[in-house]
């Protein structure tokens, strides 16, 4: 069970939005890959690691293992393109930073994602 | 605190509320209505919770509250003085841009001298001011394909407006039926029927009518070191079955046999069964060669042959008279029955034993 293109569009265009109104710049256009942790062996060593199952390169790329809940993609996702966002602002990982807004994020990224239907 | 709104199969609620507190520890639950309850979580429970929903088995819907208001009286005036403008304000601020259009869903119950409709007018009024106040700019109304829909419950006097978490689908939708069975069993009752069983790790288990093999997949998605064995008369069914359980990943796990439920002894030993359950046919939608009455007898009596002394059984039917003069006449004994409802038609589950 994963995400769909369009559930991954819309948690972007939130997190993009929102840190974006709070003054953090985010790399644009960036990507992001579900990708199995084999695949992710291959090449792991081009990529830096956030987390656990979590991976972005400074050029804009964001994998997540796709074996975790959907949920748990989810977080791993917002707190990719926070990543990102902060190496581009800061030129480092602030671990601390990112798990704090992540949190902050995560439930109304839920209700923004999940809340549209009628 | 968060409050959450949590639905289910009316009739299955205790199930729902302990699979819940298997993944968190609720400050407290209370229900509101028929298959609804509030569970309300701490900060940190809710983050936690919020990343196994997919993982229930035994719930329809999960949603967060927003507002929670026990009226006096259930009147339009006191619903649009009861909304909370700066708790909205907060929560519309959150998950709202200038540019997110929204709507307002309504579901009533019990009796009132107004429609569902005009409880959306009142509601949805005051989050076009909210929204004008926060952006200078009037809301947008977008009633077929909202960014946003605000759930208004409306439950006798008590008011609740929330925002659904759930997913993309709801929770009863599993992703591995492939095969849908004419009078397909929803997984959600298929779950709470293997958790009534009270199925025990190397218990082997049976369906004999297991059509799509919902309540096999069910039980073998939930425990891992049980036998499972499904029957059904219906060949076409049993090809479906088998797609089922492939795309579950339990092929090695579940046997499935072209078979007669009355002539269960022809394919299995004596005394094999620890467990039994399943969704017997109820003569409406799928017909079956049998007269129900004559079927429900004759699968009572040859099942006494294949199950142990004390085995579990677990059934679902909506023709409860019929099945209760079919367990009499089989001296079984009934240990427990609840009354289940599905889209406003009643059928009861039974737990009986030898």
């Amino acid at each position: 069970m994963s995400l769909s293109k369009n559930e991954i569009q819309r948690i972007c265009s939130y997190v993009n939005n929102y840190l974006l109104a709070h003054g953090i710049n985010v790399p644009y256009p960036y990507k992001v890959s579900l990708m199995s942790i084999k695949d992710i062996e291959m090449i792991k060593e081009d990529l830096t690691e956030v987390e656990e199952g979590l991976y972005i390169d400074h050029k804009g790329l964001i994998i997540v293992r796709n074996d975790y809940l959907p949920n748990v993609v989810i977080e791993k996702i917002i707190k990719g393109i926070i990543a990102l966002a902060v190496v581009h602002s800061y030129g480092k990982i602030l671990y601390g930073f990112i798990e704090k807004l992540a949190n902050e994020l995560y439930d109304r990224v839920l209700v923004f994602l999940y809340s549209q239907k009628s | 605190m968060i409050k959450l709104l949590v639905t289910t199969i009316p009739g299955l609620e205790d199930i729902a509320e302990s699979e819940i507190r298997y993944y968190a520890t609720p400050l407290y639950i209370e229900r509101i209505s028929p298959g609804k309850f509030i569970v309300s979580l701490s900060n940190s429970e809710y983050q936690k919770f919020l990343k196994v929903i997919s993982c229930l088995r035994s719930v329809e819907r999960i949603a967060k509250l927003v507002l929670d208001v026990k009226l006096e009286r259930a009147t339009l005036d006191l619903i649009k003085n009861s909304l909370d403008k700066s708790k909205l304000k907060d929560e519309i601020s959150k998950i709202m841009t200038c540019y997110t259009d929204y709507a307002v869903e309504v579901k009533r119950v019990g009796k009132h001298n107004f429609t569902s409709l005009d409880v959306a007018r009142v509601v949805g009024k005051v989050v076009g001011e909210i929204f004008s106040e926060l952006y200078r700019r009037e809301a947008k109304v977008f009633l077929s394909n909202p960014s946003i829909t605000f759930h208004v419950e409306l439950i006798n006097n008590r008011l609740i407006i929330c925002f659904d978490i759930t997913g993309e689908r709801p929770l009863h939708e599993r992703e591995y039926k492939v095969f849908i069975h004419p009078t397909s069993l929803n997984p959600i009752i298929a779950f709470s029927m293997v958790k009534l069983a009270k199925v025990r790790s190397g218990d082997k288990v049976l369906d004999p009518m297991c059509g799509s093999a919902t309540i096999l997949i069910e039980c073998g998605l939930v425990y891992k070191d049980v036998e499972l064995y499904g029957v059904d008369i219906n060949p076409e069914f049993i090809k479906g079955a088998y797609i089922n359980v492939k795309k579950a990943g339990l092929e090695s796990r579940i046997k499935l046999i072209v078979g007669d439920a009355t002539k269960l002894s022809e394919y299995f030993p004596h005394n094999f069964f620890d467990v039994v359950i399943s969704n017997l046919p109820y003569g409406i939608k799928a017909h079956s060669p049998y007269p129900i009455a004559k079927l429900y007898y004759s699968f009572l009596k040859e099942l006494r042959k294949v199950i142990k002394n004390d085995a579990k059984i677990v059934l679902l039917t909506s023709k409860t008279k019929i099945l209760e003069e079919a367990i009499k006449r089989n001296n079984y004994r009934i240990i427990e029955t609840r009354v289940i409802e599905q889209g406003g038609l009643y059928s009861k589950i039974y737990l009986i034993q030898p």
